[in-house]
């Protein structure tokens, strides 16, 4: 090495290790499990920061994810309420359905792009990729477990013992590397393949039908003040106007705000044509059902958004044209991913 | 770490070259860009209010300093279940579990230099003991008048991710439907409540406005100080009364108050909970 080589080695180094979070390129890889994302996509949330994504980690993470053993009676994996081939929503539930058939109140969402998530469930009351696992788990309409026990017969698990070894370096199993390992996997999850994107990306090569830009084109003047491109969420919590009292006080659980009444989270669009029902409560079976609530069915109460006050006026060939473009959000590559599936 | 690799490849490399004082100096440079270049590294840093904070470096002299919590209710040692008390509204009660959390220990000298714990977590259980202590390791040498730390988790470490130890969920000290650690949980019976089976359930957890329960505790030395000398122990005795939580400045009655989890209630019991500490005696 020559003394120009040298320098020019330690500088490199000494600029990679001052990368600070907003300097990571968008991609972090080992491996097989890569994931990067479009650069009209935002800095995620979440970068893996003390918990570096690593191809054990990560299968160690769907392993737990698809197993049962994170239920009090072995019966339903995270994968039973969240399925790969609806971009891990529930298919066909309104409402989630855990242990001894007992049934919870809500609609499981779809999980794909959490890293950029700044809170979870539609009332934001996990604040944390790693930490939200816990409430599943501990939920007793979901799967009934404490973690301890978890953790407990994780370590009587000879097969786990090996997979939390070689993906941690670490010869105990803690709730803490189990945590870890989940979100690995979870935040994995990418979606940035639809057809939207490779029209964005390239729209010559990938051109929009007519009724696609129209669609395209009204989603983003009625739409797009709440569901903003690219993650399709502004991630606020807004009602907007599914009831004019709560049975479910949404965000108002969390914060004792009475301004939070029946507020949740807006919820990304990206594979909306497969994640039905919709809502936070399973009300919609259809995308023209929501439009047409969009259109006729705005509920008014104190909390319901301003921008909804008058609902948002839509003939049918407009319903149309936006359900049009809504299935261009869908991102089969991501559904049908091998690596995700279980 | 990265930065640390650097350094080590630097110091070899002066090790193996250093011939001309030329090479050194470009090395030197190096290093200062190096340096300066990291300026915009996040540090954890939970307390930010510290710009003094004391570091431990070769030429200082270290002794440590034991602080030893007792649980009581009243002036006499807590006993859970058995053993019936009075508070301050003259409601009766039996207590049965008695956990809170204590973070961010510091001790403060007179000329206001600061020492902190390092990971200073720490999850206190009447199940599993009258007393639990509190090491502080490292402590430089000096006279120390006050003691602070705070009731609950700091804010960060609630948001921070999956975390272990004292802060391990798998100790159920963790809000799962908001999330964030539960500071401090009472449970027991009272004939005065109007809950199912006579059951008093405080849980009291939150960090975010308007109802944050976390407090912030120093409590007074009176006229007394520690005094840390080199490779010695001074050990502070702090009484924990329980009966505080109900008393002021938001008396509590069973009767119209017998359950919290956080929210507006939660933040007054924990304004009374910041009055359980007091130093009983300290010994240098
Ligand atoms: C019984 C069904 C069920 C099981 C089992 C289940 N979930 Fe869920 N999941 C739900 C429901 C319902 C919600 C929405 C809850 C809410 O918002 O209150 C949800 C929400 C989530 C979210 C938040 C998504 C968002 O956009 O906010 C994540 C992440 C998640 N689950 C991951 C998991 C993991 C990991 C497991 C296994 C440890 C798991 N789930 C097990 C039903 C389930
Ligand atoms: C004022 C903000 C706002 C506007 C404008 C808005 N939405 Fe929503 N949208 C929300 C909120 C909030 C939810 C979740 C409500 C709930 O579940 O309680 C939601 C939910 C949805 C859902 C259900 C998704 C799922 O996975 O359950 C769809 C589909 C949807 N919106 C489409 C649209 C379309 C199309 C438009 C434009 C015609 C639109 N939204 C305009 C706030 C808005």
């Amino acid at each position: 090495m020559t003394l120009r080589r040298i320098f020019s080695f330690l500088f490199l180094l000494n600029i990679l290790s001052c990368k600070t979070d907003s300097e990571i390129l968008p991609s972090i890889s080992k491996e097989d499990i890569q994931i990067k994302w479009p650069d009209y996509f935002p800095q995620p949330e979440y970068n893996f920061e003390n918990n570096s994504l690593t191809k054990e980690g990560f299968y160690l993470g769907k392993k737990l994810f698809y197993d049962p053993i994170l239920s009090k009676d072995s019966t339903i994996s995270c994968g039973s309420c969240h399925q790969s081939f609806v971009a891990f929503a529930h298919a066909d539930h309104k409402l989630s359905h855990g242990i001894n058939n007992l049934q919870g109140i809500r609609n499981a969402p779809g999980l794909y792009n959490l890293i950029w998530q700044k809170s979870f469930f539609w009332d934001g009351g996990a604040r944390h990729i790693e930490l939200q696992p816990i409430a599943p788990i501990i939920n007793p309409v979901e799967m009934g477990e404490t973690i301890d026990h978890v953790v407990y017969k994780l370590r009587r698990n000879n097969a786990y013992k090996s997979l939390f070894n070689k993906a941690f370096m670490s010869d105990s199993i803690t709730s803490q590397l189990l945590l870890k390992a989940l979100a690995q996997f979870m935040g994995a999850l990418i979606s940035t393949n639809s057809k939207y994107d490779r029209y964005i990306q390239n729209p010559k090569m990938n051109p929009f039908t007519d009724d696609e830009k129209d669609g395209l084109a009204l989603f983003e003047n009625k739409c797009s003040s709440c569901h903003p491109a690219p993650l399709f969420t502004d991630g606020f919590f807004r009602n907007n106007g599914l009831d004019s009292t709560f049975i479910d006080s949404g965000r108002y659980r969390i914060t004792n705000l009475p301004s939070d009444w029946g507020k949740f989270k807006v919820p990304s669009l990206r594979n909306v044509e497969v994640t039905y029902p919709y809502m936070h409560n399973g009300r919609f079976e259809t995308l023209e059902q929501v439009l047409e609530h969009y259109n006729n069915g705005v509920l008014q109460s104190v909390t319901l958004d301003p921008l909804l006050r008058n609902g948002i006026a839509l003939n049918n060939t407009e319903k149309r044209k936006i359900i049009t473009f809504l299935k261009t959000l869908t991102d089969r590559d991501f559904i049908q991913d091998k690596r995700f599936s279980e | 770490m990265q930065r640390q690799h650097t350094l080590i490849f630097i110091i070899l490399f002066i090790f193996f070259k250093m011939k001309s004082i030329l090479k050194v100096s470009l090395i030197t440079l190096i290093v200062i860009i190096g340096f300066s270049s990291c300026k915009k590294d996040r540090k954890i840093d939970v307390n930010t209010e510290d710009p003094s904070i004391d570091k431990p470096d070769n030429q200082e002299k270290f002794g440590t300093v034991s602080i030893v919590f007792s649980s009581k209710a009243g002036n006499s040692d807590l006993e859970l279940d058995s053993v019936k008390y009075t508070n301050a509204h003259g409601d009766s009660l039996t207590i049965s579990k008695f956990k809170y959390y204590l973070s961010n220990f510091k001790l403060i000298k007179d000329d206001g230099t600061v020492y902190k714990q390092e990971e200073s977590y720490h999850l206190i259980n009447r199940s599993n003991g009258k007393t639990y202590t509190v090491e502080l390791e490292n402590v430089p040498v000096g006279t120390y008048n006050s003691l602070n730390y705070l009731l609950g988790v700091d804010s960060a470490r609630n948001t921070s991710g999956a975390q272990t130890g004292a802060l391990d969920p798998a100790l159920n000290m963790f809000w799962s439907w908001n999330q964030g650690y539960i500071f401090l949980l009472f449970e027991g019976t009272s004939p005065a409540s109007q809950s199912f089976n006579q059951a008093l359930s405080f849980h009291i957890g939150g960090f975010t406005l308007p109802y944050n329960c976390i407090r912030s505790i120093s409590p007074s030395f009176g006229s007394q100080n520690v005094l840390v000398t080199e490779g010695h122990n001074s050990t502070i005795f702090v009484n924990t009364d329980v009966l505080k939580m109900f008393e002021s400045p938001h008396l509590i009655k069973f009767s119209q108050v017998s359950e919290s989890l956080g929210g507006a209630i939660g933040s007054s019991i924990s304004d009374n909970a910041a009055n359980m500490f007091s130093i009983a005696s300290i010994q240098n």
